[in-house]
């Protein structure tokens, strides 16, 4: 990721200058978070991007959910789970937004979408195709979506997506072919 | 063409199968007929290529690369935070308390204390009173009672200092005399003068001495004069 961000004598610094803020990390953590946003922020944009599928609303989402997670960074005792909780973050304020955007929107969409329904081996590889898979993971109850949007992120298989959602593995598995299946046959 | 043997139970075995997750004796079973039959080939075919688009499609819905400016504005939104920070509430709450405290106590203390007023206030206020100089400014006032003044006489309101509004009536100040009104004001504003010993007053005035005529009587001279003339009656 770009960017250049305080080096640990101007953190020290500006936290010595803030006593008693909410924000204000002491030093050690704030080098700390530092190190979390070399990839975090991808993570969460992702994670937006497949409730979103916009890549400015998504970007803003990440943003926010950085902004959250650097507010309460102090407070989170297990730092390792500091992605699962990212991720749980970025989620609810993608999922928010959507639903600020108002229903009228996405029925009229939806309508227009349902109109020109086709078989999937004609516009397999194509925009259209990607709307009906956007449409069918909107369909998704939203355990089996959050599932099947982190599979899918690269990177990420079931043992971390697990971890990521703090649930069992096998539950993971099961959920993530409950989606695809639901996926698949809303798609035939 | 339609297979008599799976019909019922092809769909959802060349999905699992597609997905990966179907039973192995019934994976061996399905991959056994699918050898043979040309309809059921041809559906576990498109079943996995569904399931293949489908994996892809999800990947390609959250596939996207963050934007270059998206650090430099993280980064400056961070440094916001780090350079107004927001009170914390145990740190503003007692002091907001703290004021509200000493609003309050004001407030109380402006309400309990008299109505000040200056004298030049009082002289200032005396020409808006209308053609009644002599009226009562209050129901709660007691009345004043009507007396002559002389004209120029100058409009004082005294105000009695523990709140008793029965003192706050308009009084006439006769020209020369305001100078004591306004120490009599002072006193009963300091508490030297009872509010009692005012009201005593008022009635006294209110009920002044009924004026007894007076009878003379004629002055006699018990001296008779060397003239012997009686003596002299006024």
């Amino acid at each position: 990721m770009a960017g250049v961000w305080l080096n640990g004598t101007e953190m020290d610094a500006l936290s010595a200058s803030l006593p008693g803020s909410a924000v204000s990390l002491d030093a050690s953590l704030e080098r700390e978070f530092e190190r979390r946003l070399t990839d975090c922020p991808t993570l969460a944009y992702r994670v937006a991007l497949g409730v979103l599928r916009n890549t400015a609303e998504a970007e803003d989402v990440a943003q926010e959910a950085m902004l959250r997670a650097y507010r309460n960074f102090h407070r989170l005792r297990d730092r390792e789970r500091f992605r699962g909780w990212l991720v749980r973050t970025a989620w609810r304020l993608a999922l928010d937004r959507i639903r600020a955007a108002g229903r009228r929107e996405r029925r009229e969409r939806a309508a227009m979408e349902k109109g020109c329904e086709s078989r999937v081996e004609n516009v397999a590889a194509s925009r259209e195709f990607e709307r009906h898979v956007a449409r069918a993971l909107d369909e998704l109850p939203e355990k089996l979506r959050i599932v099947m949007v982190l599979a899918a992120i690269e990177g990420y298989n079931t043992r971390e997506v697990a971890n990521l959602l703090d649930i069992p593995e096998g539950t993971v598995k099961s959920r993530l072919f409950l989606a695809r299946k639901q996926l698949a046959e809303s798609l035939r | 063409m339609i297979c008599e043997k799976y019909s019922g139970r092809m769909a959802d075995w060349t999905t699992d199968a597609a997905l990966g997750r179907l039973r192995p004796a019934q994976e061996a079973e399905l991959l056994a007929h699918v050898g043979e039959c040309d309809a059921c080939r041809e559906a576990y075919r498109h079943a996995r290529e569904v399931a293949a688009a489908v994996d892809r499609g999800v990947v390609a819905l959250v596939s996207g690369e963050l934007s270059p400016y998206f650090a430099t504005r993280l980064r400056a939104r961070v440094t916001a935070e780090r350079v107004t920070p927001r009170l914390n509430w145990m740190v503003w709450a007692p002091v907001a308390g703290g004021v509200l405290a000493a609003g309050a106590l004001l407030l109380i203390v402006m309400i309990r204390s008299p109505q000040q007023q200056t004298p030049s206030a009082a002289l200032v206020a005396a020409p808006t009173i209308p053609s009644n100089p002599l009226g009562v400014t209050e129901t709660l006032c007691a009345p004043v009672p009507t007396r002559d003044f002389p004209q120029g006489t100058v409009l004082a309101t005294p105000h009695h200092a523990k709140g008793s509004r029965a003192f706050n009536s308009e009084i006439l100040v006769p020209p020369g005399q305001l100078a004591a009104a306004m120490q009599l004001r002072d006193a009963v504003y300091r508490g030297h003068v009872d509010g009692e010993q005012l009201a005593a007053a008022e009635t006294q005035i209110a009920n002044p001495l009924e004026v007894q005529p007076i009878e003379i009587a004629p002055l006699e001279s018990s001296d008779a004069d060397s003239t012997g003339n009686e003596p002299t009656r006024f």
